[in-house]
């Protein structure tokens, strides 16, 4: 057999494919017909819809997915899309409705299913919440938050080992959520099982600090134990956070019923802080700085919200900003100095807290800032010198007395 | 009589697939360790753990319209959706934007063409080592909040829409692939799962056994800089198909691993 040369075998492809084309243009029409208005229009929709979820419009993405759900109340897709939205505005009904839904359509979709289970949880039927987590568990194993839910419906049940095996097998697949280990403390303390009760919740207060209701946990398994001062420590906390978290739960209605009001989201970013919440911090923060961008404490806020967890880039990035709008303001450079401290530049760290001290020659914090970092490089001259002045600024301002 | 043509193509184009996975450009990602996740970003993020891959190849750019025109064109099969009031029907805009990434395409849709061009989807952990590099960074790029993708409302070209492939080459990867922040979400081989990295495996892990949804990572132009971090995780159905979703190809290694499907415990991280 001869074999055809490169180019020939090139030329020879080209024909083959426009005549291929030629004849099959028929076929390929009929093939690709375009699919009708509707399903155009249900795809669009759903589209748009999933599109503001990303975005965290919930309330706009449920009327796209409705509109979705008219035009097409087949795609179990969109029935569970929808129930998110409707789970997210703890429409619970709806949301049952709309896995219920979802699940004739498609009856193997376990997270139909366990938003289903979560709605009843929700709604106080317990029965019904542990069947359908059964279920959910049964299909997959390895849902963690299916376990933690049942683990949760178990309490309410009163099925306090049952409890226990579930949040156990919860803790160990998501070892980070401080509510599991809440829960898992309280299955202990429900079975008096105290010193096993107070490891968990400990470890609930390590991953989560500003949690209130482990501390409670914790109070009263030492009260139990006759631990009194311990109990009472414990108990002070967890006021001292419920108070907080009252505070919240205030400015959060309030935000919500008027969402312009930047007084109460610059509160509600501050109280999200003292409770140890970062991550929501910076996410109110932002929102404050959308209503006033040349806002420097907006800025300041997000910086320490960003350090807090650890992130001294973010935190520096809003610090510049801040800078730029204000650039005498010496508490502006001391938290610089902090984002540089943080990653090891020492030269950088130094510059921007003499600049601070330079700019405020009375704060003492300042002084103390640098003479820690003179004894981390063994300048320990110029480190006792700033010791020297931290010591005397404070001891005027603690003269002077609280203004 | 109307089949002889498509035998005679089928025969003598039988090489032109391969020529078309080669015309797709690709980057290469050396063997070896990296850390996946972080233990500050998002819980289904945690923990950081070490994971090593074998050496992969993974395509520069996502796939383009061009390229998935072709695709469909040659099979008659896995058309893209229609959004009339946005990006446009299929196919005009892969006509108008053929540089543009496909977007509405499934996970089938992006497995289909995938197999086509002799390739397969990444794994989340391929996808995240082209995209972060053997050293953690933020972004792709590095730590820096730079404009160097197309996100929402950021200070890029692009006012919320979808950029032409490798619009940003300064927003490259260590490795070199472009667009790994931003402008489409890219379909992974994996199943979602929020714990996974507490027991999956740490050589070529290949996702849960199964799931409900596909992991999509990256962000894209829907979404704040903030959401398209190297390990940044999402999910869909994989029957969707939607305007901000596109794909990348990898080849590779078969990925044969079945410890990775299994039931074992969390295994303990390796040195570095």
């Amino acid at each position: 057999m001869i074999l055809p040369t490169y180019h020939f075998q090139i030329r020879l492809q080209v024909v083959c494919l426009l005549l291929s084309i030629f004849c099959s243009r028929q076929i390929i029409a009929e093939e690709m017909s375009s699919p009708d208005a509707n399903d155009t229009a249900c795809i669009a929709h759903l589209d748009r819809g999933v599109m503001l979820m990303f975005q965290g419009e919930t309330e706009a993405a449920i009327n796209q997915l409705e509109r979705a759900a008219e035009l097409d109340p087949n795609r179990h897709e969109i029935q569970y899309y929808l129930a998110m939205g409707y789970t997210e505005t703890e429409l619970w009904n709806s949301t049952i409705d709309a896995t219920t839904k979802s699940l004739s359509i498609a009856t193997d979709d376990i997270e139909s299913l366990y938003l289903q289970a979560k709605s009843y949880f929700n709604l106080g039927e317990w029965e019904m919440a542990e069947s359908k987590l059964k279920r959910v568990i049964e299909q997959d194993p390895f849902h963690a938050r299916a376990l933690k839910t049942s683990g949760q419906t178990q309490l309410k049940l009163r099925q306090f080992a049952q409890a226990t095996q579930s949040l156990i097998k919860a803790s160990e697949l998501n070892p980070f959520s401080t509510v599991i280990q809440y829960y898992l403390g309280m299955s202990y303390l429900n079975r008096k099982m105290y010193q096993q009760a107070i490891t968990q919740f400990e470890e609930s207060i390590r991953l989560a600090p500003g949690y209130a209701q482990p501390y409670h946990g914790l109070g009263t398994a030492y009260l139990r134990l006759g631990q009194r001062e311990k109990g009472q420590s414990a108990m002070a906390e967890f006021q001292r956070l419920q108070k907080s978290s009252a505070e919240y739960e205030r400015l959060s209605r309030l935000t919500q019923v008027d969402p312009d009001n930047v007084e109460a989201w610059t509160d509600l970013a501050h109280v999200s802080m003292e409770s140890f919440n970062y991550q929501l911090a910076i996410k109110i923060f932002r929102r404050c700085l959308q209503y006033e961008p040349q806002n420097v404490s907006h800025h300041l806020g997000l910086s320490r919200a960003f350090i807090s967890l650890d992130q001294p880039v973010p935190a520096r990035r809003a610090l510049f900003r801040a800078i730029e709008i204000s650039p005498n303001e010496p508490i502006l450079y001391n938290t610089l100095g902090s984002t540089y401290a943080m990653q090891g530049d020492v030269a950088k760290a130094i510059g921007s807290f003499q600049r601070a001290a330079e700019l405020d020659p009375t704060q003492p914090y300042y002084h103390l800032n640098l003479a820690r970092l003179y004894q981390q490089i063994g300048e320990q001259s110029l480190m006792q010198q700033h010791y020297r002045t931290y010591e005397k600024l404070l001891a005027e301002q603690m003269e002077e007395g609280p203004e | 009589m109307r089949l002889v043509p498509y035998l005679i193509f089928i025969i003598l184009t039988w090489g032109w697939r391969g020529a078309i996975g080669q015309e797709m450009e690709m980057v290469k990602v050396p063997a070896g360790w990296f850390t996946m996740g972080h233990d500050n970003r998002g819980p289904d993020q945690r923990p950081a753990h070490r994971v090593y891959l074998d050496e992969f190849e993974i395509g520069r750019h996502e796939v383009t319209n061009a390229q998935y025109y072709e695709f469909w064109r040659s099979t008659g099969k896995n058309p893209a959706a229609n959004f009339p009031d946005s990006i446009g029907n299929w196919p005009e805009r892969a006509l108008d934007n053929p540089q543009h990434p496909v977007v509405g395409i499934s996970w089938l849709d992006a497995v289909a063409y995938a197999k086509w061009v002799g390739g397969r989807l990444p794994t989340e952990a391929e996808w995240e080592k082209a995209s972060s590099g053997p050293v953690d960074r933020l972004w792709p790029w590095g730590n820096s909040p730079n404009p160097f993708a197309n996100s929402w409302n950021g200070s890029d070209q692009y006012d919320n829409t979808i950029a032409p492939v490798g619009s940003y080459p300064q927003g490259k990867s260590y490795y070199g692939a472009m667009d790994m922040a931003g402008n489409v979400w890219e379909w992974t081989r994996d199943w979602y799962s929020d714990v996974y990295y507490s027991y999956s495996g740490n050589r070529n892990p290949t996702g849960p056994a199964a799931g409900s949804w596909r992991v999509i990572r990256g962000g894209s132009w829907i979404d704040d800089l903030n959401r398209c971090t190297t390990t940044m995780r999402l999910h869909l159905y994989p029957t969707l198909k939607l305007s901000f979703v596109g794909f990348r190809v990898i080849r590779s290694i078969e990925l044969t691993n079945p410890l990775d499907q299994s039931d074992k415990p969390p295994v303990t991280i390796p040195p570095e």
